[in-house]
């Protein structure tokens, strides 16, 4: 389905343009020095403040999309945390910098396991070797703490 | 407790502790770990209990990391708990634990109450001191130049017994220039042409390549619609299907990261120069240039690079500082990779000069008409249109991580300049949610859907006129006006009759000022979708409470979805006259009835549109609605 039309005539004197009108209601946000592509959103009906909702949840009486997206905010509590493990395994690495389909396979995998043994933690470590540390051993033997980071 | 606790928890935590004392064992020998407290997109979070040197007991709160989050971004948060925490309403850090890509945060543990449970229950002075505490802490990040781009509910712990408050997750913090956390000086963040778009899932709505959406969609919805750009490459792989879902998720390096699938056909490009180069003449140059009319340093190159194809926005490169010895500086970058440009963390324009130059219009927005190159100039500027120049021209980089219905409009709108006034933003929509006692009370999950919302709210000639001060075009097709915060607020609250009829529903159009109950029509507008059976016309004569429950019972028996939010108690059964009464006492007795005006007051500085004049957090603690807490 198409979100726009063309628009018929292009002005004379410029490059022929397509242009398209962005059906309505819609918003569109420009950076004003014109360089960069525009941003816009055509959408079925305007969103609307729904007083009609009893409180507390949201007067914004979304789409049935929104509703549907709302599920995985982490706002809504615990009831969707198993969706969201599900979901969990699809991400990307920010140490490989690639995306993986499976969290536990990717931390497995070579690379990222080349990359976690590698020295890249010592920025962490150096951090941490700063800490003061006032836990104890659980089951001393030793009477001295031992809180090493690795 | 302990053993009431152990005795609760599932199978499921089980193993997950099992596996906690499995990835770092050196847990085994310090902590106890009795449960599990929460899980967020990037971490869980358990309970431990470890003994002290001194031979006390603590609990601990041990925050496990996704190991694929980057050490510096890792090391990053626990230097602003180190340094900025432990104080003035914001969490500490004890200690850290890692084994290889490992990490476990451990932090004193603070019970508290998720907001959605209480919201309904708090007092308008718990309301106060809950804003005040959190102002409070935003303060104090603030003076350490850290921007913690996720202010909300969740992050804000708050134990309404004990009146204590804490701010955590340091997880998506940036430095401002000058800011005093070494860690986000030096870490940069990278950002990619499509990942650092406005809308983060502009993949999902080229032609094409939509990603799946759930099947009782109706709403059609395209954050960047045709004509499509001619880059093929940069439309490669479809999204995995978490994407489409990824931007309601927290932080947003993760939402760019799993909307924009890295190819592995992309184009390879020279590897990322590191810039290399003092922390002093970093903030220097960056001070200079914020006041030089032309884009700042880092956001110029990220946004000058030609669009290609794209990863996820990450950590990537690195600077060093003077005070370190060579030995200090982080490589994150490595060579070779195919990466698009790197944006500092740092986020680029000092905010808080004297206040006559925080009103100067940012650089950025003088209009450089004059520096568009003529083959690339259409008339699409400011109208209802797009043609394939604009659209081929390269999307802006800017950062975007945070929560949806918490992004400040200068977020949602992609401007590369972004400094602590977001925090104040998100801190504003919150004092909103608990005035309104509406929670979460933005819910767009797409960036435009959400700044829409917000001009329904703040009115869409603000939102224009505001734009327009940090660079940014908007055109909406639909003038919308500006709410009075007080009457919005007890609107929702369900102190004060909506306005009958089509009215009802804000944002229709003109605002009803009129108070009281109407002389004809129904209640309230149903909501567009689904058949709803119009209430009893006599519910007219009746405190607006009540026909939000008559509404809502006669939903449960249309069928209609119910909101998943929490209910009122008793909803779904016939109100008692007695019942109702009681319940408006005890909003009176509740301070609702008495809302000084100075609340509507903040708020509104609050969620000032333009972030150059949203008050600042150390000025909103001098704000009359706290003069006696001074
Ligand atoms: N120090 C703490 N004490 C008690 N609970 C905590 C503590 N830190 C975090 N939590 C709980 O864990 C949740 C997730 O922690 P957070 O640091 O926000 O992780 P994430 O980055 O995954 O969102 C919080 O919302 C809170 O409920
Ligand atoms: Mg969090
Ligand atoms: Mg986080
Ligand atoms: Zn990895
Ligand atoms: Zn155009």
């Amino acid at each position: 389905k198409k979100r726009t039309k063309p628009e018929s005539k292009p002005r004379p004197g410029f490059p022929k343009s397509q242009a398209q009108r962005i059906n309505t209601p819609f918003i569109k946000v420009e950076d004003t020095s014109r360089h960069y592509r525009p941003i816009y959103a055509a959408m079925s009906k305007m969103p609307e403040i729904n007083m009609a909702i009893a409180p507390p949840c949201t007067p914004f009486c979304g789409d049935k999309k929104d509703q549907h997206k709302n599920g995985h905010s982490e706002e809504w509590g615990h009831g969707r945390a198993k969706k969201n493990r599900a979901k969990k395994q699809v991400g990307f690495c920010e140490c490989c910098m690639l995306q993986y389909d499976n969290l536990v396979k990717h931390v497995q995998s070579e690379s990222h396991r080349a990359f976690s043994k590698g020295n890249e933690y010592s920025v962490l470590d150096r951090l941490v070797s700063t800490m003061h540390c006032d836990l104890a051993l659980f089951k001393p033997k030793n009477k001295r703490p031992k809180c090493s980071v690795s | 407790e302990r053993s009431h606790r152990r005795a609760k928890r599932s199978r499921n935590v089980e193993m997950e502790i099992d596996n906690l004392y499995k990835a770092v064992p050196q847990l085994h020998k310090v902590f106890n770990v009795i449960d599990k407290i929460g899980e967020g997109t990037f971490s869980a979070v358990y309970l431990g209990e470890a003994k002290m040197l001194d031979g006390g007991r603590e609990r601990f709160a041990l925050k496990r990391l996704i190991p694929t989050s980057h050490p510096a971004r890792i090391a990053a948060e626990l230097q602003c708990l180190t340094i900025a925490g432990g104080r003035e309403n914001v969490m500490g850090a004890t200690y850290c634990f890692r084994r290889e890509g490992e990490v476990v945060i451990v932090m004193p543990y603070m019970e508290h109450q998720p907001i959605g449970e209480i919201i309904g229950l708090l007092s308008f002075e718990e309301v106060r001191l809950y804003i005040y505490n959190l102002l409070k802490a935003l303060k104090h990040i603030h003076q350490f130049g850290i921007i913690h781009r996720d202010i909300k509910f969740n992050n804000f712990l708050y134990n309404r017994r004990a009146k204590m408050y804490s701010l955590v997750d340091f997880g998506l913090a940036q430095g401002t220039a000058d800011t005093q956390i070494e860690l986000l000086k030096v870490v940069k963040q990278r950002a990619t042409q499509k990942a650092g778009g406005a809308t983060g899932k502009t993949d999902t709505a080229v032609p094409g390549k939509k990603a799946p959406r759930a099947p009782d969609t109706p709403t059609p919805l395209t954050t960047t619609g045709p004509p499509s750009p001619p880059q093929p490459q940069q439309q490669s792989a479809a999204p995995p299907s978490s994407s489409s879902s990824s931007t309601t998720v927290t932080p947003t390096t993760a939402t760019a990261a799993t909307s924009s699938p890295s190819t592995g056909k992309q184009v390879a490009r020279p590897a990322t120069t590191t810039t290399t180069t003092t922390t002093s003449k970093h903030t220097k140059e960056l001070s200079r240039l914020s006041r030089t009319p032309r884009p700042v340093f880092g956001e110029r190159n990220l946004n000058s690079v030609p669009s290609a194809p794209t990863a996820a926005t990450i950590i990537t490169t690195t600077t060093t500082t003077t005070t370190k010895p060579p030995a200090a500086r982080i490589e994150l970058v490595k060579p070779g990779r195919t990466e698009d440009l790197v944006t500092r963390r740092v986020a680029p324009a000092p905010r808080r000069p004297a206040p006559a130059s925080r009103r100067a219009l940012p650089a950025r927005s003088l209009p450089r008409t004059s520096a568009v190159s003529p083959a690339l100039t259409c008339h699409c500027f400011q109208t209802e249109r797009v043609c394939n120049i604009c659209m081929s021209r390269k999307k802006q980089v800017a950062p975007r991580a945070g929560t949806p219905g918490f992004r400040a409009p200068e977020v949602l709108t992609c401007c590369p300049t972004q400094g602590t006034a977001i925090d104040v933003w998100s801190a504003g929509v919150i004092l909103l949610s608990l005035l309104s006692n509406r929670y979460p009370f933005f819910k767009g999950s797409e960036d435009l859907v959400s700044l829409t919302q917000i001009m329904i709210v703040r009115g869409s000639r603000e939102t224009v006129l505001a734009a327009k001060t940090f660079g940014k075009a908007v055109v909406c097709s639909r003038e919308l006006p500006r709410q009075d915060l007080r009457l919005l607020c007890e609107r929702l609250r369900g102190r004060r009759p909506a306005p009958d009829g089509d009215e009802a529903r804000l944002g229709e159009g003109k605002e009803d000022q009129e108070e009281g109950p109407r002389p004809s029509g129904v209640a309230a507008a149903p909501p567009a979708e689904g058949p709803r059976p119009p209430a009893p016309v006599n519910d007219h004569h009746l405190p607006i409470k009540k026909q939000h429950r008559r509404l809502e019972c006669t939903d449960g028996a249309a069928g209609v979805p119910a909101p998943k939010a929490p209910r009122l108690e008793g909803a779904g059964g016939v109100w008692a006259e007695e019942e109702e009464e009681e319940e408006e006492e005890e909003e009176e007795q509740r301070g609702w009835d008495r809302v000084p005006g100075e609340a509507y007051g903040l708020l509104d500085r609050l969620l000032d549109l333009n972030p150059a004049t949203r008050i600042t957090a150390a000025e909103a603690l001098l704000h009359p609605l706290f003069t006696d807490l001074h």
